[in-house]
């Protein structure tokens, strides 16, 4: 059988320079990287025979305060083993290296995190709007986002009756 | 009432050609194929035995250029609504519209989301409004006997007549 988190955890650290962080709360326990040796780890991930993580499930991102925290779902079909991997970006600096030299997954999905979160990923092939149309102005899914009230000559400003029923928005 | 055997064999029927025509027009309403959401799930089921959408006269059509009707079924994103538009203009005249289920009305469950517009009526003029998340086969039926009854309401061959 493949190797637990805390094990993963250790080679990592060994094989890292940089700080590396186990984060064991939640059901999906994950390993924090920096940016900066971020490249090197995947690769050492993807390219060691005890991790072996030849597929790239996931990849996403969550906009927490002032930072916005990336996500890889990374799993190993000859190990059965899987390890999530984050890594916190600045807003003033949104760019990371991309992975699909290494899993071609990572495409469309670092597509999407680009579409949504507005995170530049150097060495993607085609990074263009994947979800959204081609015109479309701002990230939807950072907490600052506004709501665009006309879209395209559009007029979508919500209708009275339709505000009436939303709830309050709480304070962060 | 069965006109069938009822007349001479040299006998004629004497009517309205509005009425004649409006008939014709009611009971053959080609509706568009067009599903965007669960509604589409919903509006497949009327076609279905059970609903039975064909006994009206109402047949599928799967372009535009062949449609009466348009059954906007589900929720309308920004980035459809001008492809909605476009296969409206596309419709020949008279062309009529029917908005089935709250998002299409208004933008329904998902109208604080970014991408959702609020109504497929402030794309193209909607003729019934048809409520429900999502209406249920009987519902639509109902809508389209409404169309119909509009349909039938209506001197399309009068001068300045507003039909859609």
């Amino acid at each position: 059988m493949g190797l637990s988190v805390a094990e993963i955890f250790d080679h990592i650290n060994r094989f890292a320079n940089q700080e590396v962080i186990l984060k064991e709360e939640g059901p999906d326990p994950s390993i924090s990287i920096t940016a900066y040796e971020f490249s090197s780890v995947m690769r050492y991930l993807k390219e060691v025979r005890e991790m072996d993580f030849d597929t790239l499930m996931s990849q996403t991102a969550v906009h927490i305060d002032d930072t916005l925290v990336m996500y890889w779902h990374l799993f190993s079909y000859s190990h059965r083993h899987k390890v999530v991997i984050e890594c916190a970006l600045p807003f003033d600096d949104l760019s990371i290296d991309s992975v699909t030299t290494l899993w071609k997954s990572a495409d469309w999905l670092e597509r999407e995190t680009f579409d949504l979160f507005g995170v530049d990923f150097k060495g993607h092939p085609d990074l263009r709007r994947l979800l959204l149309p081609e015109d479309w102005v701002g990230y939807p899914l950072r907490k600052d986002y506004q709501t665009p009230m006309l879209y395209g000559g559009m007029d979508n400003t919500p209708s009275e009756i339709s505000q009436s029923f939303k709830p309050p928005k709480k304070e962060r | 009432m069965n006109l069938l055997n009822q007349f001479e064999p040299e006998g004629f029927i004497i009517g309205a050609v509005d009425d004649l025509l409006n008939k014709a027009r009611a009971n053959s309403l080609f509706f568009m194929l067009f599903g965007l959401a669960c509604c589409g799930i919903e509006m497949m089921q009327t076609g279905g035995p059970r609903g039975d959408l064909d006994r009206f006269g109402a047949a599928p059509r799967a372009t535009p250029r062949q449609s009466d009707l348009m059954i906007v079924a589900g929720t309308v994103t920004l980035k459809m609504a001008s492809r909605v538009k476009l296969l409206y203009e596309q419709m020949p005249d008279p062309k009529y519209v029917i908005s089935m289920g709250s998002c299409s009305n208004t933008g329904g469950l998902f109208q604080a989301g970014y991408s959702v517009l609020h109504g497929v009526d402030r794309v193209i003029p909607v003729d019934i409004y048809l409520p429900g998340c999502p209406p249920r086969p009987e519902a639509l039926l109902s809508a389209l006997i409404d169309v119909q009854k509009k349909i039938k309401k209506e001197k399309y061959l009068r001068k300045n007549t507003q039909t859609s």
